[in-house]
């Protein structure tokens, strides 16, 4: 290598990461969608931070955020992004961080029950892409390198059978999901497992053709099992049989907006689907799926009163006719970053939130959206 | 538009070869990275035979450059007389770097690639779906495994010790390539110049593996292996007694028959290939050696 080559080389180092800048990376955010518990909202307002909101008609007052940056113990606490929302148990939440561990949380104030001080990340290996889900005196919840732990709701130690963590081939970025007495687990490796709460023990396995990211319960019986190769399984929770392979038009990476033995979902090339759910299979609501102008839809839907209500990346809310699949209106969010997190009924209208850590409330009726305005975050 | 340009004719072409060949080499992305280092060496191959030609007759020409360059004052002439040179011995200086400059948009392209194939976050492998071709054979591939040999190819060079171990494997590779690399330096200074860079160029690439993807020093690695291999081939390693496989290619006649130094214009074995002067001789001598 001469002189000039190298010169030439030690440039074209220099300017690589100016170079490839035009090829965006993106960092952990989260899209943990809004939750309501009484009369309060929970949003992640930044990025790895959760505000607990008092809703009052156009605008919101948030009455703690964690982590508090104001106080010395939540200085060090580094969540990065939250991807699913809080579940709520008594005077507690639960919530899951990608990088910075599960903390249970005091309503009221929105002080860590456990772990008392930190974080617990070094107990999980991995990071967790998903949320936690509840079952009697125990958390759940799985992680990027394949494990799913159990832990107990009342101090965050491993759960009686969960002394270790099962390990499954691929990460876990779905938020498992209880069904009575069962856990199911989905993995990035394409598989469904259907684990015993009782023993621990694999009651069935189900292998998709692709990744599954998302996972959600439709009723005691099904389970919504999209996969990122476009195929949306229905899969029946007593035996892991399946009740229904829909193949849309691209990825499928979203839950569904359940009505009845309706469900309703958008995939990533920006059409929207309904699927009537028999016991003999699944079978398209509408002659043509709905289209949102061919923007990428990982929100899951929401429906309200017979209308679907669905948020893509652009950011555009889309009202669709749940009868017909015919679009009642388009509202483009003009004031806000992407929409990755799901879309959330409450009360006659939906709710919603940006990436940026923006709320709105989407109105059915009126098809139209309002921004509410969040006062009293501490960043 | 240059960034569309860059993703739609490089980039996701390359993401989706990655992940093409990973998927077929049992969902091994580091052995993705090797078969495509390997893949691009050989489709390059033609291109690489024709530099190290290119640079042989160059190398062949310095003493004639030499003496042109001290027979002219004026720089237009002197310029004219060495592209007279060029012309009359079919050589094109630019044909030297051409491989070279191919070299970089694959770079910066696998670059990107990497880290958006083994995405490091729930966002990014969103981000993936935008990239990859529509075929069934490629959706089925996802999301890769970013683990190889148990590193991890997302992670940089100064994030844990098989990370510093990549650092040192790209600056002693590196180091080699430039040992066994040919050269067209005609004098001492140039000479030192050349020694000079070949201590540098490890030591700054390494610096930067520091902050690279394990997987795009992966591919440093490999393609500077495979570089050495091929300079081995075509150069000869003198200290372990290895003589070339590949032969020189001649000067061209017009040249041959006024070339001034037998020795350059058609060396034969490796180490007169090292300097345009021959080995321990100095363009002075070459030229007393020189027929009137």
């Amino acid at each position: 290598m001469n002189f000039r080559r190298a010169a030439i080389l030690a440039m074209a180092l220099l300017l690589l990461p100016l170079l490839s800048s035009c090829v965006k990376v993106f960092n952990p955010v989260g899209w943990a969608p809004v939750a309501f518990d009484g009369d309060s909202a929970y949003v992640v307002t930044s990025k790895g931070h959760l505000s607990a909101l008092k809703l009052d008609g156009d605008s919101a007052t948030a009455s703690w955020t964690f982590p508090d940056k104001n106080r010395s113990d939540d200085k060090k606490l580094e969540l990065k992004a939250i991807y699913g929302a809080p579940v709520f148990d008594g005077d507690r939440l639960y919530l899951a961080s990608f990088h910075g561990g599960v903390f249970a949380l005091r309503k009221d104030d929105g002080r860590p029950v456990w772990p008392a001080s930190g974080d617990n990340a070094s107990k999980i290996e991995g990071d967790i892409p998903g949320g936690v889900a509840l079952s009697g005196d125990n958390v759940y919840f799985g992680t990027t390198e394949g494990h799913v732990y159990g832990w107990k709701k009342s101090d965050g130690t491993p759960a009686a059978g969960w002394e270790k963590p099962k390990t499954f081939d691929g990460g876990v970025w779905a938020t498992p999901v209880v069904v009575g007495d069962t856990l199911f687990v989905a993995t990035m490796k394409g598989d469904l497992h259907a684990i015993s709460l009782a023993d621990g023990s694999e009651k069935w396995k189900f292998s998709a053709s692709g990744a599954i990211a998302d996972l959600a319960r439709i009723s005691e019986e099904y389970l919504f099992v999209p996969s990122i190769n476009r195929h949306l399984y229905v899969i029946r929770t007593a035996d892991g049989s399946v009740a229904g392979d829909f193949e849309a038009g691209d990825w499928v990476w979203t839950t569904p907006a359940v009505s009845g033995n309706k469900v309703f979902f958008g995939d990533f090339g920006g059409k929207v689907y309904g699927l009537d759910i028999t016991a003999t299979g699944v079978t398209p609501t509408w002659s043509q799926p709905a289209s949102v102008k061919g923007e990428r839809v990982k929100a899951g839907a929401a429906i309200v009163d017979d209308v679907v209500v669905v948020a893509d990346r652009s950011p555009t809310v889309t009202f669709i006719s749940a009868a017909d699949g015919s679009v009642l209106n388009a509202v483009p969010l003009t004031d806000g970053d992407t929409v990755r997190a799901d879309v959330v009924a409450r009360d006659g209208e939906a709710y919603l939130v940006t990436t940026d850590g923006k709320l709105f409330r989407a109105d059915p009726k009126q098809r139209r959206v309002i921004e509410i305005t969040i006062n009293g975050v501490k960043k | 538009m240059i960034g569309e340009i860059f993703t739609l004719v490089l980039l996701n072409p390359l993401v989706n070869l990655l992940v093409l060949l990973s998927h077929g080499l049992f969902g091994s992305f580091g052995a993705a990275i090797i078969a495509f280092t390997l893949l691009i060496r050989a489709v390059t191959f033609p291109l690489t035979l024709r530099q190290i030609h290119a640079t042989r007759t160059m190398q062949a020409l310095q003493p004639r450059i030499s003496e042109v360059n001290k027979k002219y004052s004026d720089p237009k002439r002197r310029q004219e007389e060495v592209m007279k040179l060029y012309r009359e011995a079919g050589a094109n200086p630019l044909s030297c770097i051409g491989p070279f400059f191919l070299q970089i948009p694959v770079f910066i392209a696998l670059y990107s690639a990497i880290r958006i194939a083994l995405p490091n976050s729930p966002e990014a492998l969103e981000k993936l779906s935008g990239h990859i071709y529509s075929w069934s054979y490629l959706q089925h591939a996802l999301p890769l495994s970013e683990r190889f040999l148990g590193i991890d190819l997302r992670s940089n060079g100064d994030a844990s010790i098989a990370g510093y171990v990549f650092v040192v494997l790209v600056g002693l590779t590196t180091w080699a390539q430039s040992k066994t690399t040919i050269t067209t330096a005609t004098d001492d200074k140039a000479r030192a110049q050349q020694q000079m860079m070949n201590v540098m160029l490890p030591l700054m690439f390494a610096f930067f593996a520091l902050s690279f993807p394990l997987g795009v020093s992966l591919y440093w690695v490999v393609n500077s292996v495979a570089q050495i291999a091929f300079n081995i081939l075509t150069y000869g390693l003198p200290a372990f007694g290895i003589e070339p496989v590949v032969k020189a290619r001649t000067a061209p006649l017009a040249l041959s028959a006024a070339a001034p130094a037998p020795e350059a214009a058609a060396p034969t074995s490796a180490r007169e290939l090292r300097t345009a002067n021959g080995s321990g001789r100095s363009k002075r001598q070459n030229r007393r050696r020189r027929p009137e």
